[in-house]
Parts: C-alpha cells; sequence; structure tokens
C-alpha cells in the first residue's frame, strides 16, 4: 500500500487532473539546486528548459506548430479579406467552388471569409480569455497559499465554493440576461472558470513557502509582493503554462457552445456564431455541410494542438512518462514474458 | 484494513466491466429487436385513422385544459373541444356559422342577437343551450382576465332571452367587434363552469361541444378522441388526434420529413428543397398571409419625426430581398398601404396597386435632400454635422426578424443610412417596445378578417403604447376618424372608403415601414390524410395553431385509404 | 471530526451562494416572466392589457414587497421545500417537472458515465501496457482530437447521420410517446433505444479524458517496484496488468468519476438540447429563457446539490483510500 501510493502522494487534489499537474518541473535534486540561484536566472533558465523541451517533445512541436498556425491566421488572415463577410448575396447555398472556397451560407455570404474572420475574434476572445482566467488563478492561488491564516481561509473558501458551482448552466443564466456579445461570453466564463487553477496553485505555493529560498528571501527583507511574484512564482511557471492552456482549450469550447445557444452576438463573426446560423438555418437537413463542417473542424483541430501541449508538458514535468523509456520497460518486460 | 478495501475496489472494477460487457450485448439485442418493432408499426393498417399534429413547440404540456388559462392552452383545446359561435375566414373574411345558426344586427348597430343551434349536445349529455352562451360572456366580464381579446369595455349586457336566443348589447356601435364575439370567444358549460375562476381552473376533464374528447395527458403527448355526439359527425373522419409536444422546429422538420407528423405549423428556411423535395407527391406548405412584418420607427424621436426620412427609409428597402432571404420567399413584399395583399385586394385603393419591391437608391436619395441632409465623404448621410443613424431591435433567436435587420441595414447602408442591429432577449425588447425606448424595431402588425382590425390594433391612438399596440406612437385625428366612420357602420361601401383612406395616409405619411407580409406557418402531408386547405382552396387558415380554424380544417379531412 | 464540521459548513455555505445567485441575476434582466410569457402568446394576435395584469397576478410578480423580503420568503420557502410553480409550465408546481425530467437525466448521465468511465479505463489500461504499439500510438493522438472537438457539433453530426439519413436510431424524445410509462418491455426497449444516441455522444466526448489519465498514471505505476516485483515473480500478464498496476492506477480515476457524477445533472445539457432528450438541461434553457425564476431556482439547486453531493462522496473515497490526505488537508 505504502509503495503504491506514491503517484497520488500530492492528494491534496482531488481530481486526476490536479494531480498530474503537481508533479514538479525538473527531478527534486535538480529543483533544490535551481532554486537556490537569483529569480532572473530561474526564470531565464525555465523558459530554456521549456524552449529545449518543446523542440525536442514532439507533442508539443506538433501542437506548437498547431496553435501557431491558426494565431498567425487570425492575426494576418482578416487582411486578405476584403468585403464584410456577413455580406448578403443572392448566389445562396453554393457547395465548394473556385469562387467560394467553402461554399456560401443560406443568405449567399461567405463560409471561408467567415471562418478566416471568425478565427480572429474566436482566436483572440479565446486567449484573452484565458490570459484573464490564467491572472485570476495565480492571484488568489498565490496570494492565499502564501499568506495563510484568514486570508487563505477565505480565499480558499471562496475558490472552493466557485468550484462546486455548476460552471456552464452557471455561465448560461449568467450569459442570458445580460447584453449579448463577445464581452460578456469572456465574463462569464471568466466568472465559472478561474477556480481550477486557483486551487492547484495554492496547493503549489503552500508547499513552496516554507522552502529554504523563501525563507532566505525574507531574511534578505524582499517585499512580500516580491517573494511572491519573482521567487515562488517562477517555480511554478510549469503549472501555470499547463493551466493556461488547458483553459484556453476550455474557454474555446465553452464559448462556442454558449454561441451555438444563441447567448453570443448573433451578428458578430465567429466559429461559434457560424454554428448558431448553420443550425438555425437548418444547415445539416438542407445538406449543407460546408457550412456546418468547417468551424467544427477547426474548433477541433485547434483544441488537439492545445492538448498535445498540454501532454508535453506533462511528459517534460514527469520524465516518467516520455517515450525515450520505452525500450527499457519493453525490454523488461520481454524478458519476464 | 486498506488491503480489503483496495481489493473490493479491484472486484468492482472488475464487475464493472463484467455488467459493461453484458449490458452492450443487451443493447444489440434491443436495436434488433427495435429495429423490426420499428418497421412493423410504421405500416399502421388498422382501421382507427390517427392524425399526428406538430403544433406545440417547445417544453412539455401541463394539464391547463381550460379555454381561457392565461398562460397557455393546450393545442386542441381551443377548437377542437370548445367551438366558437361563428367561424371567420381570414383569407377571405366570409363567416360561417358553427354553435350560433344564425345572427342580426339591429338598425341602430347597437343589438346583436344570436340564434342558437339547435340539437347541440354538451360531451357529458347535457344539452346547449342560449344559457350557456350567455353564461360564458357574463363569466369573462366577472373574470377580466379571461377577457383577453377585451370585448367588455364595449358592450353593456348580455341575456338569454330563451333557450335558442342571445341578445348582445353595445354601449356604443361597433361591428367589428363581431370577429371577437363571435369568432373568437369559447362557449363553455355554465354547469361545469359555474362555480371555477376560468383562468385558474385546471379543467381535468374538458367537457366541450367539439368534434373530439380529451382521452389522454402526458407531457409528451395529448391525445383527443373523436366525440361521436358532435352535431355534425358526419363530417369528421378522422379518430383520433395527436398532439406529441416538440421540443424545436428542427426536429418537428424531421418528425415530419419521416412521416411521423401529417400536420405542421412551424417556420423553418429552405423547405422546398429540405420538405417538399423529399416528397413531391405529399408534402406541400402553404403560407397564407394573415399578418405583416413591418419596421416600427420611433414617431416621437427626430429625425424619425421628419416624413421624409420615413420615405427614404422605405425607398432604400429591398423588400423582394426581404421576402426570399428573411422568409425564403413565402411570404410577398408588403404594400406600404398596410392591407395584406391579396387578402385585402377588394379594398385596394387602384393608386396603391404596385408594390415597391426593389430598392430605389436614388429616390431615397433624393428625399434625404429635401429633407436637409447631404452625403458625407463616407457615403453616410448628415444633417448639421449628424449623421443618419440608428438602431433596429430585434429578437434574439428570432432568426427571420435577425436576417431581416441583416438586409435592412445592408439596404439602407447602401442608400447612405447607419443603422445597427440591436440583438436583444425577447423580455427586454417586450420592454423596449411597449415603453417607447427604440429607434426602430422590427415587429408584427397582426390582421383580421378585414384590413380594418390592422389599422385599428397599431394605429388608433386609443391604442397608444404602453397600453395598447400603437407601438410606434401614431397620433393623428384623421385616421382615428376613419376607423371612427369604419367602425359606426354596416355598410360595405362606407366602410371600404373608410379603409381607403387609411390606405392613403399610411402610404403617404408612413406610420410605421411595411417590410413583408407575414404567414401562419402551415405545412401538411396528403400521404394520410386529404382535403387541407391551400391556396386554390383557402377555406381556413392552416396552420393548426389557428383557432378555430383547427375545427374547421379538421371537419374537411378525409382519410387516405 | 473538526474536518468533517468544516465540511458541512462550506457545503451549507455553497449551497447558500448558489440559491442566492440564481435569486438575483434573473431578477436583475429586464422585463419579467410576464411579459416573457406575452411576448409568446403575442404570436396569435394582440392580446388585452388585462391579460397581462392576469399573469402578473398569477406569476406573483406584480407583489410590492421588496426584492429582499421576497428573497426571504423564497429562503424560507426552500427550507420547507416548497418549490413553487411554474410560470412556463403554469400551472405545474416546479417539483413535478423536475420530477418528471431528472429520471431521464439521471438514467442517460449514469449509463453514459459508467460506460465511458469503464471503456476509457481499460483502453488507458491496455495503451499503457502496449506502450508504443500500434494500438498506443494510434489511439493517443485520435482520443487528444475526440476530446477537442466541441461536444454539440459532435451530437448533431450523430444526429444527423445515424438519427436522420441512416435512420437507424431515433434523433428525438426519451421514450416512443404513443407508449403509456411504465414497467413494461416495449416502453423499457424503447427508452433504451432512444437513449443510444445521446449516450454515445456522452461516451465519446468523454471517454478521452479517462483513457489518457488512466494511460499516464498506469504508465508511471508501471515502474514502481511492486508491479516489477510481481513481473519478477512470473505472475500471469493479467494478473500483473489488473491486479497489481491497474488496481492502484485507477485510483485517481475514481475521485474524477465520484465527480462527473455530479455533472450528470448539470452537464449533458446540450446533449439533451440536441437530441430533444427530455431532461434537466432542456428545462435549464427553457426557464432561462421564459425568465421561470421557480423553475430555474429549483433546478439550479439541484445541480448544486448534486456536484455537492458528489464532492462528498470524493472526499469521503480520498479519505478511505489515502490516510494521509486527512492530515494534510488540516494543514
Amino acid at each position: 500500500m505504502n509503495t503504491s501510493s506514491s503517484q497520488f502522494s500530492q492528494g491534496s487534489n482531488s481530481t486526476a487532473k490536479q494531480i498530474k499537474q503537481d508533479n514538479p518541473l525538473t527531478p527534486e535534486r535538480e529543483m533544490v539546486r535551481a532554486l537556490r540561484r537569483p529569480w532572473y536566472e530561474r526564470a531565464g533558465r525555465g523558459a530554456q528548459v521549456v524552449w529545449h523541451e518543446s523542440t525536442k517533445n514532439k507533442k508539443v512541436a506538433i501542437g506548437l506548430i498547431i496553435v501557431l498556425f491558426f494565431i498567425l491566421v487570425a492575426a494576418f488572415g482578416p487582411l486578405f479579406v476584403h468585403t464584410d463577410p456577413n455580406l448578403l448575396s443572392m448566389d445562396a447555398q453554393a457547395a465548394p467552388s473556385a469562387a467560394h472556397p467553402l461554399g456560401t451560407t443560406a443568405l449567399g455570404q461567405d463560409i471561408f471569409k467567415q471562418l478566416v474572420v471568425g478565427t480572429r475574434s474566436s482566436i483572440f476572445w479565446g486567449f484573452l480569455t484565458g490570459i484573464a482566467v490564467t491572472i485570476i488563478s495565480i492571484l488568489v492561488g498565490l496570494v492565499g497559499g502564501y499568506f495563510g491564516g484568514a486570508v487563505d481561509e477565505f480565499l480558499s473558501l471562496l475558490t472552493n465554493v466557485f468550484l462546486v458551482l455548476p460552471a456552464l448552466p452557471l455561465a448560461i443564466v449568467l450569459a442570458s440576461y445580460f447584453p449579448r456579445g463577445p464581452q460578456t461570453v469572456a465574463a462569464v466564463i471568466i466568472v465559472t472558470s478561474w477556480s481550477w487553477g486557483a486551487r492547484v496553485l495554492r496547493a503549489q505555493t503552500l508547499s513552496m513557502r516554507s522552502r529554504e529560498f523563501v525563507s532566505s528571501a525574507k531574511s534578505n527583507g524582499e517585499t512580500i509582493w516580491r517573494i511572491i511574484f519573482f521567487e515562488i512564482f517562477p517555480n511554478e511557471i510549469s503549472i501555470v503554462a499547463a493551466n493556461f492552456v488547458s483553459t484556453t482549450l476550455y474557454v474555446i469550447l465553452a464559448s462556442a457552445s454558449l454561441e451555438f445557444l444563441g447567448l453570443g452576438d448573433p451578428n458578430g463573426i465567429s466559429w461559434g456564431a457560424m454554428f448558431y446560423w448553420a443550425q438555425k438555418d437548418n444547415a445539416l437537413i438542407s445538406g449543407l455541410w460546408w457550412w456546418f463542417v468547417p468551424p467544427g473542424i477547426c474548433i477541433a483541430v485547434l483544441g488537439a494542438g492545445l492538448s498535445l501541449i498540454n501532454f508535453g508538458i506533462d511528459e517534460i514535468a514527469d520524465p516518467r512518462l516520455r517515450q525515450e523509456k520505452i525500450p527499457k520497460l519493453v525490454r523488461e518486460k520481454k524478458v519476464i514474458a | 484494513m486498506a488491503p480489503n478495501l483496495f481489493s473490493s475496489i479491484g472486484g468492482k472494477k472488475y464487475r464493472v466491466g463484467i455488467s459493461l460487457v453484458s449490458f452492450l450485448v443487451i443493447m444489440a439485442f434491443v436495436v434488433a429487436a427495435c429495429g423490426n418493432g420499428g418497421s412493423g408499426s410504421q405500416g399502421k393498417t388498422d382501421k382507427k385513422h390517427v392524425l399526428n399534429i406538430g403544433s406545440h413547440v417547445g417544453g412539455d404540456f401541463t394539464s391547463a385544459l381550460s379555454p381561457y388559462n392565461p398562460t397557455q392552452v393546450n393545442e386542441g383545446i381551443q377548437g377542437m373541444v370548445y367551438e366558437t359561435l361563428l367561424f371567420f375566414n381570414r383569407n377571405d373574411g366570409k363567416i360561417t356559422p358553427l354553435l350560433a345558426a344564425d345572427y342580426k344586427w339591429s338598425s341602430d348597430e347597437k343589438q346583436l342577437t344570436f340564434t342558437t343551434r339547435q340539437g347541440v349536445k354538451w360531451s357529458d349529455g347535457q344539452p346547449f343551450t342560449a344559457h350557456d352562451v350567455a353564461f360564458t360572456f357574463n363569466m369573462l366580464k366577472q373574470y377580466p382576465a379571461a377577457d383577453s381579446k377585451g370585448i367588455w369595455p364595449y358592450l353593456s349586457s348580455v341575456n338569454a332571452t330563451d333557450d335558442n336566443t342571445v341578445v348582445v348589447t353595445f354601449q356604443k356601435p361597433n361591428p367589428p367587434l363581431l370577429w371577437y364575439i363571435g369568432g373568437q370567444t369559447w362557449i363553455v358549460p355554465e354547469h361545469i363552469f359555474k362555480n371555477v375562476d376560468p383562468t385558474k381552473t385546471q379543467n381535468q376533464n374538458p367537457i366541450g361541444t367539439g368534434p373530439f374528447t380529451f382521452n389522454k395527458f402526458s407531457p409528451q403527448v395529448l391525445v383527443y378522441k373523436r366525440n361521436p355526439g358532435y352535431w355534425d359527425a358526419n363530417d369528421i373522419k378522422v379518430d383520433e388526434l395527436d398532439y406529441p409536444a416538440v421540443k424545436d422546429n428542427a426536429t418537428l422538420q424531421l418528425k415530419m420529413m419521416q412521416g411521423q407528423i401529417d400536420w405542421g405549423s412551424f417556420f423553418a428556411p429552405n423547405l422546398d428543397q429540405t420538405f417538399v423535395a423529399k416528397d413531391p407527391t405529399h408534402n406541400h406548405y402553404w403560407m397564407s398571409p394573415t399578418d405583416m412584418f413591418t419596421l416600427y420607427i420611433n414617431l416621437t424621436k427626430a429625425p424619425f419625426n421628419q416624413v421624409e426620412v420615413r420615405q427614404a427609409i422605405s425607398a432604400a428597402l429591398d423588400r423582394s430581398q426581404l421576402s426570399q432571404q428573411a422568409e425564403s420567399g413565402y411570404v410577398a413584399p408588403a404594400s406600404t398601404t398596410g392591407l395584406i395583399l391579396p387578402n385585402g385586394n377588394s379594398y385596394l385603393d387602384p393608386t396603391y396597386q404596385t408594390v415597391q419591391a426593389k430598392a430605389d437608391a436614388a429616390k431615397a436619395a433624393q428625399l434625404l435632400q429635401s429633407a436637409g441632409y447631404s452625403k458625407g465623404s463616407d457615403g453616410i448621410f448628415a444633417k448639421n454635422g449628424k449623421e443618419l443613424s440608428f438602431s433596429i431591435k430585434v429578437v434574439n433567436g428570432w432568426t427571420d426578424w435577425e436576417t431581416m435587420a441583416a438586409v435592412i441595414k445592408q439596404n439602407l447602408h447602401n442608400a447612405g443610412i447607419n443603422a445597427t442591429v440591436d440583438d436583444i432577449q425577447d423580455t427586454a425588447y417586450f420592454d423596449a417596445r411597449n415603453n417607447g425606448n427604440f429607434d426602430a424595431l422590427i415587429g408584427g402588425l397582426f390582421g383580421g378578417p378585414t384590413p380594418f382590425y390592422l389599422y385599428d390594433t397599431h394605429l388608433n391612438s386609443v391604442n397608444l403604447s404602453p397600453k395598447g399596440y400603437n407601438w410606434g406612437k401614431w397620433n393623428d385625428s384623421q385616421t382615428d376618424k376613419l376607423l371612427q366612420a369604419y367602425s359606426s357602420t354596416l355598410d360595405p361601401d362606407k366602410q371600404k372608403l373608410a379603409i381607403q383612406g387609411l390606405e392613403k395616409i399610411y402610404a403617404t405619411q408612413l406610420p410605421n415601414i411595411p417590410l413583408v407580409n407575414a404567414a401562419s406557418w402551415y405545412e401538411y402531408s396528403t400521404k394520410n390524410f386529404t382535403g387541407w386547405p391551400d391556396k386554390s382552396n383557402p377555406y381556413a387558415v392552416g396552420a393548426a395553431y389557428a383557432v378555430p380554424d383547427d375545427l374547421i380544417v379538421i371537419r374537411h379531412l378525409t382519410p387516405v385509404n | 471530526m473538526r474536518h468533517l464540521f468544516r465540511r458541512i459548513l462550506f457545503y451549507i455555505l455553497a449551497i447558500w451562494i448558489s440559491v442566492t445567485l440564481n435569486f438575483f441575476i434573473p431578477r436583475l434582466a429586464p422585463g419579467n416572466p410576464a411579459e416573457a410569457m406575452l411576448t409568446r402568446l403575442e404570436r396569435r394576435g394582440p392580446i388585452s392589457p388585462a391579460t397581462q395584469k392576469a399573469l402578473e397576478a398569477a406569476f406573483g410578480v406584480n407583489t410590492t414587497d421588496s426584492l429582499w423580503l421576497q428573497y426571504g420568503k423564497y429562503l424560507n420557502n426552500l427550507l420547507h421545500g416548497n418549490f413553487g410553480i411554474s410560470y412556463i409550465e403554469y400551472p405545474t408546481p416546479v417539483i413535478t417537472i423536475i420530477g418528471q425530467n431528472i429520471v431521464w437525466t439521471l438514467i442517460l448521465g449514469a449509463v453514459a458515465v459508467i460506460i465511458s468511465f469503464a471503456l476509457g479505463c481499460l483502453l488507458g489500461v491496455i495503451m499503457a501496457w502496449k506502450r508504443g504499439s500500434f494500438v498506443d500510438t494510434f489511439l493517443a493522438p485520435a482520443m487528444t482530437f475526440l476530446s477537442a472537438i466541441p461536444y454539440f457539433w459532435l451530437a448533431l453530426i450523430i444526429l444527423y447521420v445515424f438519427g436522420f439519413t441512416l435512420n437507424w436510431f431515433p434523433f428525438s424524445d426519451g421514450y416512443d410517446t404513443s407508449l403509456d410509462v411504465g414497467w413494461n418491455s416495449a416502453f423499457i426497449f424503447s427508452a433504451v433505444y432512444h437513449a443510444i444516441l445521446p449516450a454515445l455522444t456522452i461516451v465519446l466526448s468523454s471517454i478521452a479524458g479517462w483513457l489518457l489519465v488512466m494511460r499516464n498514471t498506469m504508465i508511471t505505476t508501471l515502474s514502481e517496484d511492486y508491479v516489477l516485483m510481481a513481473n519478477a515473480k512470473g505472475l500471469t500478464k493479467g494478473r500483473v496488468m489488473f491486479f497489481y498496476a491497474a488496481r492502484n492506477a485507477i485510483l485517481p480515476n475514481i475521485t474524477g468519476f465520484a465527480l462527473a457524477l455530479g455533472t450528470i445533472v448539470g452537464g449533458q445539457l446540450l446533449t439533451e438540447i440536441v437530441f430533444s432528450y427530455p431532461g434537466i438541461g432542456f428545462s435549464l434553457l427553457q426557464a432561462v429563457q421564459g425568465q421561470d425564476y421557480p423553475l430555474l431556482q429549483a433546478i439550479f439547486l439541484f445541480i448544486a446539490l448534486a456536484v455537492l453531493g458528489a464532492n462528498f462522496l470524493a472526499d469521503l473515497a480520498f479519505v478511505a483510500l489515502d490516510p494521509r490526505v486527512r492530515q494534510e488537508r488540516s494543514a
């Protein structure tokens, strides 16, 4: 029993997802050595490790390429679209052709243009919301974890309460009663999803505040904020990164769902708005697959890219998951069998 | 302790695995069994002729079986179970007697006498008499909440003078009220409703005079059985009505396409391709225009109080595009006279025969210039440095309106007017509309058996919002005078004259800007039943939710053998 | 003991916050339920102002009570288990609507979550065991992709292909509505038949999570000494795989499973909407759109209770499985 429990010894987290994120970035020995260095060197080294591992790890590399592709489309794609993608025309329900690479909608709008311009809004709001959620998680998690006492009591109570509030139903209720638009969708998702990250980071900070480098920083007379954000925070970069990636994936899926339900801005251009109109105009019944399928594929591919990055981070964090170890295991198995 | 716990979990996992496998096996059998069962039940060959009606879209049914329930009345209660005195065909204005065998106006038009039909029985066997009719009207007086058409403010009394005669006395002549009194008031039995509030009673066992009796309630389906004691039982060839609760329009359409539903009433774009083309011999639709969609503009606000601006907006609209793209061409572009054509053709002033269907940006520009506007460098008209720009409110989720707003925005932009679309929740829309907090909004104009009803409801100063439906706040003494002239006479020529006066005001002043006709959505399949109303035989409005038209339709249906 | 007390206090607080949010948020919106109802009724023609007053009276929204007084009454009613009357399905009591719908949600959700969990764990174990094999290299990216597909999109495609085009399965409802609800074989078969597509959607979109976590924990477990030891002892492959490695590796997933059970009530909303499946999720959307305060509040209370109940289970499971947790928790 004791031997078996090593992988869930960071047991203060109640889900599997968090457990995998709690694993330290590098093996313990290296970590202790690393923690003695000043913050900028540590952050720099962290970035170096991340970069090195990213390019070495196939999953992260593929994931990064996918995500980068979408970011480039979001940034530059709309520059090549010269007419309003919502422009109506009488050339309706056209199948993909040279003039309309992805066909047209029931109202004669060019789907390819909508997809390209929609990428900007979906990516922009997706990442912005992801960043906002991550920042709130960091603030609440680090402050609560470091200070402890009444502050922590209050913040973790708040975190735990938001953790058990049902996210999607609450988001639907909130989004229904505020003016429609991407801002509302973003705000609603921020409110309902910051607590996961906060909880993980609090646990991590809690375990870190009694470490040697923190007490030495304290005795050096560093300010509390400096300790929190320049001493402790850089050591949690991998968790934050993993959290950011998975949050962004969640945000993109959740906002598409809300927009599909008509809680976004139906006059805006985004992947979710495309779903909404495709569904309302019976795209599938009419056989307009070229309207309904592309935004779904885009989300799935982007999502897969984000997940790959996340798995890559897991593998970096937990060397046992790395593919390189296979031969050894396989050999062992073979010997036994 | 720990090892036990672990082994028990290990055991559980195995059991889960085993039950999973067995579950999958069972599923496979079930699928096979149901596949057979499904094909068997498709060929319903028994003598019972069941009509499946898809008119309830939304949540589950509730046991709201009183015809006067203010929230929602279950499908079939009005019409199939409870009848009206008369039937008004909104397609041509013709009146057919139902529970009233006849009606007569007094010469001063202040008294209306109904002669009730003889030999009619309530479905519990009690005879139907004029006393039930008088009771029903007096019940509406006692419970104003049930008087949803608001007839009592115009009446002074309703009495049964004998078993077959009811006399309705008016405070002042108001013949148009006949539609609401005769055609929209559900006659209920005195012996059941005597001591209940009709808006509150659940009426679990509805007793009516109609051709069907309520048979089975479940939240997912309402079932009605043929009433053998119906006064015109020979005309009823349908044995059973099933009203399934369908959650959304798309599902309803799928069900109709698969033949699970014979009679539908829903809006879906592109029915020609998605519905009719699948079975052209049986699948049909007929969208009879009964109402209108219009662009309400807030007449109390500048610049909309300038008639040239309203005319310019109207000229800039491409109504055929609105019709094609927002309504899939089911309904025609609207006439700016406020007449719903072709139903109102007999009232039409020949001057306004042509409907402006295409956009005329040059005319719009000219009108705006005459109103003192000039085109700015960005192509938008402006006056005193202020651009002609306003917002159009629509209800979120009402996609035909949302599409209309998009088309209007584009049309207006082409004419140098800047419009933004404000897509809001239905209650927010309702609030804004009724309280006049809008620049412009897309809304409905409700029609009736004659054009009078639309003008009266939406232009009469008596009906200024928030009290009534005059949302644009059109307050014009000439309009009121013409409405008064129509409603105080029974002479068709005088009535026509009044209507033509109203047409002129509408077309020249544009109290709001009519867009396209609005239809009562109606799709049907002739696979199991024939005799449906259609363009060549418009004996009733086809929508299954149109009451009491549903009753008239059911009397015309014949099963296919 | 102190820990338990704190947990209970926390649960009460969480329920109170959830209930309070759902009292105030809908009431901050413009309009009132009577207006929402009127806009719906209006599609059939004009309605006199008297009807609006009647609706407001029926719904009790014409009250002169202050919002705080209404809130007090509402809390008091909740404590007495009085959820009130639904507006959109007036005059059906809220509790009846929930009673009708929650069974469908629970059965569909429970079956789907169990299948997804069992299948996911099983595949995860196999993938970890056959590390680097075709199954592993093919399934891992496939599952990654699957987990990133928008849920409702997958549901719609499945509905269109299997329900409508191929006509293998029904595409709407929880059962053949011409049948009577009851414990007869025709109804049960019909209900199962109707549940297959929605369940498939839920399984497909959630299986990847179980699978990947299982695979990763399994891989770490496989390098533990006791597994190597078991291998060395010459135990059969299956025995080592399931009784030594998998049964330990499954632990993190078990708590996840308990939590997933809690999200059943609120989590399959989109599936229910797409498949027109009778259930709490669909009712929730209806209640939101119709500003049906009583129904909305009650559904939310049930969702919150389910989540908290599952949390409690997860807590218990964790404490039972790893006693050290208790010490860390109270730290």
